[in-house]
């Protein structure tokens, strides 16, 4: 169980047992998602040594929230940077604040994610709404270059993200219920 | 005033969760947010649906990886073991040996005095004030002959990266060494600052941004003032890999 409050408090004390116990609950979270978004192996484990090096040295960049969510963003953010930018350097790791504040994430939500579930969710959706969701978020395109790329209308491919995503929050809500 | 909230506000709200609305377009819907309960929860909901997403794509990261960190973090005695599924996984060759820790004080002491260099590839280094200051050198190689300069290239937690050299030979008037970074997709070469030997001839130079893996820092001769494109060949050239 994800405790964010704790994980918090072990930043700012810049406490090396605490950062490691972090750093191993999150690693293959970042690692993964570098990968996927990489698809180079080094290049991935540059990602997520620049993100846990600079999170130790910025320890008041993750302001509160839902800390699975926070780095998820970091993760992808700072893969997405080093792909865009044609490798030419990767600057360092970009820490949003936006998602803890003003905008507070529902913590409860995440904790009750099962990703082997969110996985089996997405595979279910009808291509149209999974594929346009899958390449936007593992190859890091905005919404506009997603409908350049599928040579759709702006309008479908948005709805198709947003009713692709309500349908694996329901798919979610059910798993939960049931 | 903020953006009437609508069905499209909501879209881009539950997009923007997922972090695939393009910068120039966050502003508003931050702003909108702000106001807007409906469109903050779809956010939410979108943001802790890209979390268990990228959880879907979870792999555990080698082992060499993990200890990389923590030396870069921490004193190396103080920090837990890695799992035992950690462990058993291979480290990569490149990696510094278990053992050798008590080399990064040396390597510590050559960089603060730059005196000479190691050949150690890879080093992780703890300033006196705990904060981190090196996580990995380069030997760079020098390419002339004779040539009795060398160099390192540490790349620094803070996000920069320093060339050092010592060795270097004073320049006539109208002359400077000027640094490059040389990616390894395009193979052009970007120009950095250019830096001047104190009468020793060490010279050190530091430019923003982390390594990439198989780029290239060289250094050259130019005219002062620095050149956009090389005009004389490498006389120390470091392969970042």
């Amino acid at each position: 169980m994800t405790d964010d409050s704790a994980i918090l408090a072990s930043l700012q004390s810049r406490d090396a047992n605490a950062f490691a116990a972090i750093y191993d609950r999150y690693a293959s979270l970042v690692y993964g998602l570098a990968k996927r978004i990489l698809r180079d192996d080094a290049q991935a484990e540059d990602v997520t040594q620049s993100i846990f090096v600079g999170l130790w040295a910025k320890p008041d960049s993750f302001r509160g929230g839902n800390f699975g969510a926070w780095i998820a963003r970091v993760a992808r953010n700072a893969s997405i940077d080093v792909v865009r930018s044609a490798a030419v350097r990767m600057r360092v790791p970009e820490f949003p604040a936006q998602l803890a504040s003003p905008v507070a994430l529902d913590e409860v939500v995440l904790d009750q994610l099962e990703s082997e579930a969110v996985a089996g969710a997405l595979k279910a959706l009808p291509d149209e709404q999974r594929v346009p969701i899958e390449i936007a978020y593992f190859q890091g395109l905005s919404y506009r270059e997603v409908a350049d790329r599928l040579g759709e209308p702006l309008g479908t491919v948005k709805s198709r993200i947003r009713a692709g995503l309500r349908r694996i929050s329901a798919s979610m809500s059910g798993a939960r219920s049931s | 005033m903020t953006t009437p909230h609508d069905e499209a506000m909501l879209e881009l709200a539950s997009l923007h969760g997922l972090g695939l609305v393009p910068n120039e377009e966050c502003a508003s819907i931050d702003e909108h947010m702000k106001h807007c309960d409906e469109c903050r929860a779809a956010f939410a909901e979108s943001a802790a649906l890209g979390a268990g997403l990228a959880w879907s794509a979870a792999e555990t990261p080698p082992v060499g990886l993990r200890a990389r960190v923590m030396r870069a973090v921490a004193p190396a005695r103080s920090v837990a073991p890695a799992t035992n599924l950690e462990r058993a996984r291979p480290s990569r060759s490149w990696w510094i040996p278990a053992g050798v820790l008590a080399a990064a004080a040396v390597v510590l002491a050559i960089l603060t005095h730059g005196f000479r260099f190691t050949n150690q590839t890879t080093v992780a280094l703890h300033s006196p004030a705990g904060r981190v200051t090196a996580i990995r050198a380069w030997p760079a190689k020098c390419t002339l002959r004779p040539c009795t300069a060398s160099a390192n290239v540490v790349a620094l937690s803070t996000g920069t990266m320093q060339l050092r050299a010592v060795g270097l030979q004073q320049l006539p008037p109208g002359k400077i060494y000027q640094a490059w970074i040389i990616p390894p997709t395009t193979k052009k070469p970007l120009p950095e600052p250019t830096f001047k030997p104190d009468r020793l001839g060490n010279g050190e130079v530091e430019f923003p941004g982390t390594f990439v893996r198989g780029m290239l820092v060289a250094v050259t001769v130019e005219p002062a003032g620095g050149s956009k494109a090389p005009t004389s060949a490498p006389l120390l050239v470091a392969a970042l890999n």
